[in-house]
């Protein structure tokens, strides 16, 4: 069960990912060449880049409620309180935060410490949720006749689950009663669809785009940050992008998310109205058509279609699609088909992604298989260890190999349909010197499966971090907090990370956000690419008392002992000259250029060189 | 010196609203302070920045105190209706002027020596300033047409705080043992007992106007908020003086202004002036959603919600970097955007 089942409710309206782009520059990560300037902003990818003074926030903008349905299909009036209710982020913390994995991957950019809400026209919370952290998939360029695609023609979608879910019972919506209703005390399932992102820093929607999501139920067994249905792929040069679908055994309809599937004409635009066909088994056994597009209606259903709009599959339908593939056909072309499950029906996908490891811990990969949308036991998926999906270009990544182990392999599911793979890991040292631990990709298949190039595991594993009695500033933290405090310039109002002087004077402060789960918004470090073993490190460090009282200062090595200490640099928000001649129409944006970086992938994401 | 109204005190609620009370004087000095202190930049006036800094700390530790005497005392600090919010120009609640018969209005305004020197040492003035022997002028009342009966200084408020929560005693205390955060900014402790309240009482009036003996806060070191005040209008620090009979003179560090780098800022911003749809708009609605969220993590973390200071504590930082940001925005006539203090609407629309 999830957002595509009912109750569901559409949102729509504008996001803001006020990104920081220093770390984008894998170089920007070596102190040792880092220097004053680097952090200004440029339109080529290097040094700042195009936001420098990101904060990392991600935030909602304007969302509202456009549409909902109720349980038994019908639609809910805008009597329904809930219609035109807003969607909101965190009220009472810092907003939440986005982040890349590392800069050697980044199409996996990840929300963390969302909490999602749904406000009335009072401000009272309706409905409330910790959005449990996940990252962005199936990425594409999604105005394919833009002549300079770069990021702001991409779209991409999000997909999780709200977890400690609080209800206002003060509130007479028959729709929210609904889906309490569905759900117990169990999550709540969220997917958006992002795209038409403004890097034009000139703009008043600059670092925004535009978000449609839908909120339905969910089952606390099911993945949270995919559909456990059926998996569609673009076929041959087909304008659309990967589709899910699944049957409603309630309505007795197929419903299909062509949210991230649909290309626009220009940025952030409507979707033009066509028709679709949808068969199983080949192209000539048809089940219905149904339309779709058209202004304004993106916004209303999230993209997502019932199919047959009117009425429901007979009988013979609903047994003849449950062991044929699915197919969507163009409709005005002759029937071409546009996308297609696999012939055998076979899918696997693993629920978390995204994996930060320290080196010696193990982590557990669960995946679901399923066939033909349904839990598929016994079934063997194999896997590998290795960079493919990685952003190569800068330090080399996945050496030492044997430091991740994934196993076993083949690994089979279970009668609940999950095949677990386990993940050893050893201490891989730094092969990449200025940027901690490395970069793997564990890449898993099933016989016959769609291949999706973002259906793969990453993980950034971390080097050990020998022992030290007494962590001193020279030479244990420096490293680490110059190297925080070059990547993450908005930081220096706050606390200039590369002076002693400035770290110490707020040492309560970071002694507060260095001990915050990992899921708070106000983790540090934001970007969330911080060993455990250097976290442990910082927290001792912060207790010493060793400089009259102080945190342990240290020795300098010799070669910088004489320098001048350095002040704390001012910072201001004010553009530099080198800045102000910057043409915006220039930026492309970095999750283009890790594309382009990707052997083989600008192709099947439809972005041309 | 400012004047506030006169409000019964006989009964323990009438102490649980004059602490409600106090914590809105405290709170509605901050807003202009931060904005001053946001106006000048980073990159020079190091010194007058500090001092800024060191007054919203301590005013953030008032506010905290008066807070947490009032859940000892059994009540419970509200910070999110709408009215807690004060409306710039105007400012301080229930104030009504100043010694010369003027009403202060306080103004969200960038910073000058003139806004240090008319608003700011007027806010914390004590009852007579020391060297500046200026009784309280008759003409207030007259040309307020209040009369005395009413209106109290902020040093008598507190004095009869101070007399009343004794003459109530330990007993009143029955919110002792709830939980009273004290990682807060500023000199905050939580309040057991009838000594600590009156302690904190005292903290509060000395950080802010020095005695009537020495301008140190609490028999410390630290000059309090009127004379640290001055010192940047003399452009030298405040320092102990055997020379004179005073025994401190304005004769230590300079304290140097560099009127340059100050943000050219709007003037009582609201974020209505914004033009619909302009980043200056967005910035602002951000900021007002921040500051409230902020407002509603403190009411929290004052109800004893335990991770809710780390969280408003985070807050305040993003609310410093929405400044910066509207700072950095053009408003038109040579003038940057500027933080705006006031309540959002609620979002849905």
């Amino acid at each position: 069960m999830s957002y595509l089942n009912r109750p569901r409710l559409h949102f729509a309206g504008r996001f803001e990912a006020d990104v920081s782009t220093v770390n984008n520059d894998p170089a920007n990560f070596n102190s040792a060449q880092f220097v004053r300037g680097d952090d200004q902003r440029t339109t080529d990818n290097s040094k700042g880049a195009w936001n420098p003074r990101g904060t990392g926030s991600w935030r909602l903008i304007a969302c509202t409620v456009t549409a909902a349905a109720y349980a038994d299909g019908s639609v809910a009036p805008d009597s329904d309180p809930v219609i035109g209710m807003a969607v909101a982020h965190n009220r009472d913390r810092v907003a939440p935060k986005i982040v890349d994995l590392d800069p050697q991957q980044q199409l996996v950019s990840m929300i963390w410490g969302l909490e999602l809400r749904l406000v009335d026209r009072s401000g009272a919370d309706a409905l409330r949720g910790a959005f449990e952290p996940a990252a962005f998939s199936d990425l594409w360029n999604r105005v394919p006749n833009d002549p300079n695609p770069g990021d702001f023609t991409l779209g991409a979608f999000y997909q999780s689950a709200l977890t400690n879910v609080a209800w206002n019972n003060a509130l007479d919506s028959r729709w929210l009663r609904e889906l309490r209703a569905a759900v117990g005390g169990g999550p709540v399932s969220v997917k958006f669809n992002v795209d038409g992102f403004s890097m034009d820093w000139t703009s008043p929607v600059f670092a925004t785009g535009r978000i449609v999501g839908t909120i339905g139920p969910a089952y606390p067994s099911d993945p949270k940050r995919f559909v456990l249905g059926r998996h569609l792929a673009p076929v041959g040069q087909s304008p659309l992008n990967f589709a899910v679908a699944v049957v409603d055994d309630a309505t007795q309809r197929l419903v299909v998310d062509l949210g991230n599937a649909l290309p626009t004409a220009t940025l952030g635009g409507p979707i033009a109205p066509g028709t679709f066909t949808l068969a199983a088994f080949d192209a000539q056994t048809t089940i219905a058509s149904f339309g779709y597009g058209g202004d304004g209606w993106y916004e209303s259903t999230g993209g997502i279609c019932e199919v047959p709009a009117d009425g429901t599959l007979s009988g013979n339908q609903g047994a003849h699609i449950a062991f044929s593939p699915l197919l969507l056909l163009d409709s005005a072309n002759g029937n071409a088909v546009l996308a297609a499950e696999a012939a055998n029906g076979a899918h696997v996908r693993a629920d978390q992604f995204v994996y930060r490891v320290d080196a010696g811990e193990q982590a557990e990969v669960n995946l679901y298989t399923t066939a033909f949308g349904r839990t598929a036991p016994g079934i063997a998926v194999s896997s590998s260890v290795g960079t493919q999906g990685l952003q190569p270009g800068g330090p080399p990544l996945g050496i030492p190999l044997n430091a991740l182990v994934a196993e076993p392999s083949p690994t089979v599911s279970g009668a609940n349909g999950v095949a677990t793979l386990t993940l050893r890991t050893s201490d891989p040292g730094n092969p990449r010197g200025y940027i901690d631990g490395q970069m793997y990709a564990v890449q898993y298949a099933v016989q016959g499966g769609i291949a999706n190039p973002f259906n793969f595991v990453s993980v950034l594993l971390w080097n050990a971090v020998p022992p030290v009695d007494e962590p001193a500033w020279w030479p244990d933290l420096q490293p680490v907090f110059v190297q925080f405090g070059n990547l993450y310039p908005i930081m220096h109002p706050i606390v200039d990370l590369r002076t002693y002087d400035s770290v110490v004077a707020k040492r309560d402060l970071l002694r507060a956000v260095f001990s915050l789960p990992v899921e708070h918004p106000n983790y540090m470090p934001v970007t969330r690419d911080l060993s455990g073993a250097k976290r442990k490190l910082i927290l001792r460090w912060l207790d010493s008392t060793g400089n009259n009282g102080l945190p342990n200062l240290g020795t300098p090595p010799p070669s910088l002992a004489a320098a001048v200490p350095r002040k704390a640099e001012a910072f201001a928000f004010t553009v530099a000259p080198s800045e102000a001649a910057l043409d915006p129409n220039e930026e492309r944006g970095a999750k283009t250029a890790a594309i382009l970086r990707i052997p083989g992938l600008a192709a099947k994401v439809k972005v041309k060189p | 010196m400012i004047l506030v109204e006169r409000k019964p005190l006989e009964t323990v609620a009438d102490v649980r609203r004059a602490l409600q009370y106090a914590i809105e004087i405290e709170h509605s000095t901050i807003p202009p302070y931060l904005v001053a202190l946001y106006s000048l930049g980073t990159a020079k006036n190091d010194a007058i920045r500090d001092i800024l800094r060191g007054i919203v700390i301590q005013e953030m530790g008032h506010f905290a105190l008066a807070a947490n005497i009032l859940i000892a005392l059994g009540g419970t600090p509200r910070f999110t209706d709408p009215a807690f919010v004060p409306n710039y120009p105007g400012g301080l609640p229930f104030k009504i002027g100043d010694r010369d018969g003027n009403a202060l209005v306080v103004h969200l305004a960038p910073f000058s020596i003139e806004l240090v020197r008319d608003t700011f040492m007027v806010i914390e003035s004590p009852e007579d300033p020391l060297h500046f022997q200026v009784k309280p002028h008759p003409a207030l009342f007259a040309a307020l047409a209040v009369d005395q009966e009413t209106y109290q200084t902020i040093g008598e408020f507190y004095d009869a705080l101070k007399a009343k929560l004794t003459d109530l005693g330990d007993d009143a205390f029955t919110g002792k043992d709830r939980p009273q955060p004290t990682g807060f900014p500023g000199d905050v402790f939580a309040i057991r007992s009838l000594a600590d309240a009156l302690r904190a009482i005292d903290l509060i009036v000395q950080q802010g106007e020095g005695t009537k003996t020495t301008p140190l806060a609490g028999g410390g070191t630290a000059v309090a908020h009127y004379y640290r005040f001055e010192q940047i209008v003399k452009g030298f620090a405040l320092v102990a003086d055997p020379s004179v009979p005073e025994k401190y003179s304005y004769s230590g560090e300079p304290i140097p202004f560099d009127p340059s780098v100050v943000a050219p800022i709007l003037t009582d911003a609201k974020t209505s002036d914004y033009a619909d749809g302009s980043m200056a708009r967005r910035v602002a609605l951000q900021f007002d959603t921040a500051y409230a969220g902020l407002l509603a993590a403190l009411e929290a973390a004052f109800a004893g919600a335990p991770d809710a200071l780390t969280n408003a504590i985070g807050m305040m930082y993003d609310l410093m970097i929405f400044a910066q940001k509207l700072m950095a925005t053009p408003a038109g006539n040579g003038k940057t955007a500027a933080p705006t203090f006031e309540f959002p609407v609620p979002v849905a629309p």
